[in-house]
């Protein structure tokens, strides 16, 4: 699970040419809330834990409480400071290797991207890390005995897929309508629930392979993308009007 | 080098577009477009890679590839890539493509970028310099992979051109053998429909929450401007159009023509979507909806008034050039 | 024949705690023949609901969700059972099962992130303020200006606010808006059935308000006045809640506004349901409307406490409406008067009342009380 920044609230410093996500409200990545719904409801059926695993830093905290209102059973929070600076690579092999550790899992479901970077590299990282399979963009989940049949979206449809477990999937954003929090549930999440914090040397981590060590690739920049110049003219008139001025609008850009 | 992918024994639009870019790479770098393509019963795609700016293509032939899986293609990409060390890869950012490319730039310990809307050689040291934008689409930054080999990147279909077919060109075919290990995950089941590719349009009629009751009267205006149609994330999710129409920074970016937007406030992930576009109409009944500055054309209007004006006006106009 | 129906002991127990006048019903069937959803060919059989309640059986219907609250039911209802009440416990069950429609879990998420049903940005919510000089409350006021969520951000009913900072400022209300820090009232939590986020939410709403100091809380919405009235004090609320159409027509008797500019117009005036039949305000907004130079006030058939609802009410202003609208048969109403203006004094009323008229076609001017107030302030 990760806890990202509203996208409409983060502003770039034209100046500096830096992020500034101090204005921001942060929420639960809404495709991990997606993946912890689909989890809750493989556990409705089949029992076992659901457990949250996040890297990030301790301000993350409450929001992985929400998760456990949500229904989770655990949470576990990878904070250190060698963890900072991470590009995929060493947040996925961060990630895996703490899964490792936690151990005994059948699946381990990720949200398809982060709306922050969305790049969508974590979870087949992770999945190459732990040695097991991936499906990607499932928007649904069956398991029978040991063996998970998924539905995945694909460019015009969708094929569904049976691989054993344990399994790793990406969930695709909006499959399902997470549950709201249970509000009794979370106030005993954030006055006795113990949530475990585990750090690099926790974990045993080759330090060349987490943070900003761990990372292949560098940014160079920030760039805002300049909005393009539009006209902004107004048509008016009665509908009709209107209709006819659009009309002649679509020609004349098709005549182009 | 680049990684192709292809349905129904054509090359995948996406494909043709970084073949495209990669060709304009290699000669700045003045070296050659190494094009893979993996599956089943391949026929002419290596010839088709070649026209469009392959200049060798390696084909890996085999059943196991008939379909994709991740085990299947990782293993067999990771051998071709670990044997051939190209500098540089490219895929396009397509479900397959960031499914595989992710898994494989950990298998090869590299480096990889994603969706990339541009990407160039940097001068001074030949670096892959990649535009990845972020943040709902409007903030990009600009990554390179120093070190690690090859630096690979997923492309954002729909960005780049589509170069030129040269039915004459030459290039070198070879036919790879790969293993492809143990594959535990199995396709059973694929539905795929003809889909509407919406980057191929000249006009996109695009429908916002505020036109989502009125999708039949603006498929036939769609259909009556030759165009197709496109929505915003709220209405694929509520399944009313494929997602391969979604417009905006989790679904395709767009360049068409003209895009008729219609009942679309102008949510920045939306307008990331088409902000390529080359003439923007916009109508929505609210005068302060931010959609207005990102429009070259605005209308404040209902578009339960609008529809059925457009559609006769329409209707009048086919009427007379019959 | 007769069929075994399973009863749910606990479930009764938890609806007779929760509604025991449940037990009054005599299954007579007004509630569901005077349901204005009938008219709307989508309509929940509310004896048959308030019959399940009473039988503690566990119903999975939807019905339930369908109500907007409107309470015509109870105010008809021989027996004074509390149907609304009845109705709202179902839906807390059914909500803490899982069973609520989909659509009003995703608004609780957007409440709870975001301080507003919409999602919109919580960094947005002052913007209507802008250039108007208007008073951080957090920096101590007598009145409390609540905007509301879709006042604060709907830009057709930002100039409702508008309107009604511009008339307190006339009248030298030492008044003040809680701008970025003002939260959603949580009506719509609380018509979801959900009551231990609301808790936790109005907690945070009363310790907001008692840093403004301000003695007296002012809504836009009557939603929200409701809430702030009769469900805020439950949690220890010690504030006074008013109505904005109530302090304002005190403003007039006091002489502290007058209205010099005439409108001559004729005006039908739609009783907002949480206004009229909830807490039977009728008289300021009818005063306020007819104080107004030139102002012809014409009644409609539904009036006052048999007021037909918009539609709005429970939740329902963020669901979709299958079936005739509600607000179409209310417009309708409103035309055949012969009135050119429809004024209310409600934001959800407003917004359903402004797409039915676009949807019907009609020219018919939606206004809120508060606007054609402060055009009747204004010197030409």
């Amino acid at each position: 699970m990760k806890i990202v920044p509203r996208t409409d609230e983060v502003r770039f410093d034209a100046a500096t040419k830096t992020l500034d996500r101090s204005g921001a409200e942060n929420e639960i990545n809404e495709p991990d809330k997606n993946a912890l719904e689909m989890a809750l409801q493989l556990k409705q059926k089949h029992g076992g834990d659901v457990v949250l695993l996040s890297m990030g830093p301790p301000f993350f905290e409450p929001h992985l409480r929400l998760g456990i209102a949500m229904g989770a059973d655990n949470v576990i929070l990878l904070s250190d400071r060698a963890f900072a600076g991470a590009d995929t690579y060493p947040t996925s092999y961060t990630l895996a290797i703490a899964i490792r550790k936690i151990g005994n899992f059948d699946l381990v479901l990720c949200g398809e991207e982060s709306s922050d970077a969305s790049t969508g590299q974590v979870p087949p990282g992770i999945a190459e890390w732990l040695g097991i399979p991936q499906v990607t963009y499932v928007s649904q989940i069956e398991v029978t005995e040991n063996v998970a049949r998924a539905k995945r979206t694909i460019k015009g449809g969708y094929e569904i897929v049976e691989a054993p477990l344990p399994l790793l999937v990406s969930v695709e954003l909006g499959c399902n309508s997470p549950r709201f929090p249970d509000f009794k549930r979370k106030r005993w999440a954030e006055k006795e629930f113990k949530l475990t914090v585990w750090t690099a040397s926790d974990l045993e981590a080759e330090p060349g392979k987490i943070g900003s060590k761990g990372s292949h690739t560098i940014v160079d920049e920030l760039i805002q993308l300049p909005i393009p110049s539009r006209r902004m003219e107004q048509i008016s008139g009665s509908p009709e009007e209107e209709a006819t001025q659009i009309i002649q609008k679509i020609k004349e850009a098709l005549s182009t | 080098m680049v990684y192709l992918e292809h349905s129904g024994g054509q090359l995948e639009r996406v494909s043709l577009e970084i073949l495209g870019k990669a060709h304009q790479l290699a000669q700045k770098l003045t070296t050659n477009v190494t094009a893979v393509i993996l599956g089943c019963n391949l026929g002419k795609l290596g010839e088709e890679a070649i026209q469009f700016g392959a200049d060798q293509v390696l084909l890996a032939n085999s059943s196991g590839l008939e379909k994709y899986t991740t085990e299947a293609f990782t293993a067999a990409l990771g051998e071709i890539v670990r044997e051939r060390k190209p500098e540089i890869l490219l895929l396009g950012a397509t479900h397959d493509g960031r499914d595989l490319a992710g898994r494989l730039a950990v298998r090869l310990n590299t480096g990889l970028t994603a969706h990339a809307v541009q990407v160039e050689i940097e001068p001074e040291t030949n670096l892959l310099l990649c535009d990845v934008p972020g943040f709902g689409g409007s903030i990009v930054a600009r990554c390179k992979c120093p070190h690690s080999r090859p630096q690979m990147a997923t492309i954002r279909p729909g960005i780049f051109q589509i170069p030129q077919r040269d039915p004459q060109r030459q290039g070198s075919i070879e036919n790879v053998a790969v293993s492809l290990g143990e594959v535990t995950t199995k396709v059973v089941e694929r539905s795929v429909k003809e889909t509407v590719d919406i980057a191929k349009a000249e006009i996109i009629v695009i429908a916002g929450r505020g036109a989502e009751s009125y999708l039949d009267a603006i498929r036939k205006v769609s259909s009556s401007v030759g165009g197709v149609i496109g929505v915003t994330r709220p209405l694929a999710d509520k399944g009313l159009v494929p997602r391969d129409q979604q417009v905006g920074s989790t679904g395709y970016a767009v360049a068409p023509k003209v895009a008729l937007v219609l009942g679309a406030s102008g949510a920045a992930h939306f307008v990331s979507g088409i902000r390529d576009a080359r003439s923007v109409i916009s109508v929505n009944k609210d005068p302060e909806a931010p959609i207005k500055s990102y429009a070259d054309y605005y209308v404040v209007d209902g578009i339960e008034r609008l529809l059925p004006a457009l559609l006769s006006s329409l209707e009048r106009m086919q009427g007379r050039e019959r | 024949m007769t069929t075994k129906i399973p009863l749910n002991e606990e479930l009764w127990d938890r609806l007779n705690e929760a509604v025991a006048p449940m037990a009054l019903c005599y299954q007579c069937g007004v509630c569901t023949a005077i349901c204005p959803l009938s008219a709307t060919g989508n309509s929940p059989s509310v004896r048959k609901l308030v019959r399940s309640a009473q039988a503690g059986l566990v119903t999975g219907s939807s019905d339930a969700w369908l109500c907007t609250t409107c309470k015509l039911c109870e105010y008809t209802c021989p027996r004074g059972v509390p149907i609304a009440d009845v109705l709202r416990a179902l839906r807390t069950i059914a909500f803490s099962e899982r069973k609520a429609p989909a659509r009003f879990e995703e608004v609780l998420w957007k409440i709870y992130e975001n301080g507003n049903p919409w999602g919109e940005s919580k960094l947005a919510r002052a913007k209507w303020t802008e250039g108007l000089g208007i008073k951080d409350a957090l920096e101590g006021v007598e009145v409390l200006l609540y905007t509301g969520c879709a006042s604060s951000y709907d830009p057709r009913l930002q100039k409702v606010a508008k309107a009604l900072s511009s008339i307190l400022k006339v009248a030298n209300i030492d008044f003040g808006v809680l701008k970025t820090e003002e939260k959603c009232c949580g009506d719509a939590v609380y018509q979801s059935g959900e009551d231990a986020y609301l808790e936790e939410l109005v907690t945070e709403n009363i310790a907001a308000f008692r840093k403004t100091k301000a003695t007296a809380v002012v809504s836009i919405s009557p939603h929200c006045f409701n809430m702030f009235k009769t469900i805020y004090p439950k949690y220890g609320a010690k504030f006074r809640a008013v109505h904005y159409t109530q302090l304002v027509s005190e403003l007039l008797d006091e002489g502290k506004l007058s209205l010099t500019q005439p409108s001559e117009s004729a005006i039908t005036y739609h009783d907002p349901c949480y206004l009229s039949r909830y807490h039977g305000i009728e008289e300021p907004p009818r005063k306020l409307l007819e104080s107004i130079k030139g102002v012809k006030l014409l009644e409609m058939g539904n009036s006052k406490e048999n007021t037909l609802c918009c539609g709005g009410g429970g939740g329902r202003i963020f669901q979709e409406t299958e079936g005739e609208r509600l607000s179409n048969v209310r417009v309708r109403e409103a035309i055949e008067t012969g009135a050119q203006v429809l004024a209310t004094a409600c934001p959800y009323c407003i917004q359903n009342f402004e797409d039915s008229a676009k949807t019907l076609g009609k020219s018919m001017l939606i206004s809120d009380v508060a606007e054609l107030v402060a055009k009747a302030m204004r010197p030409e």
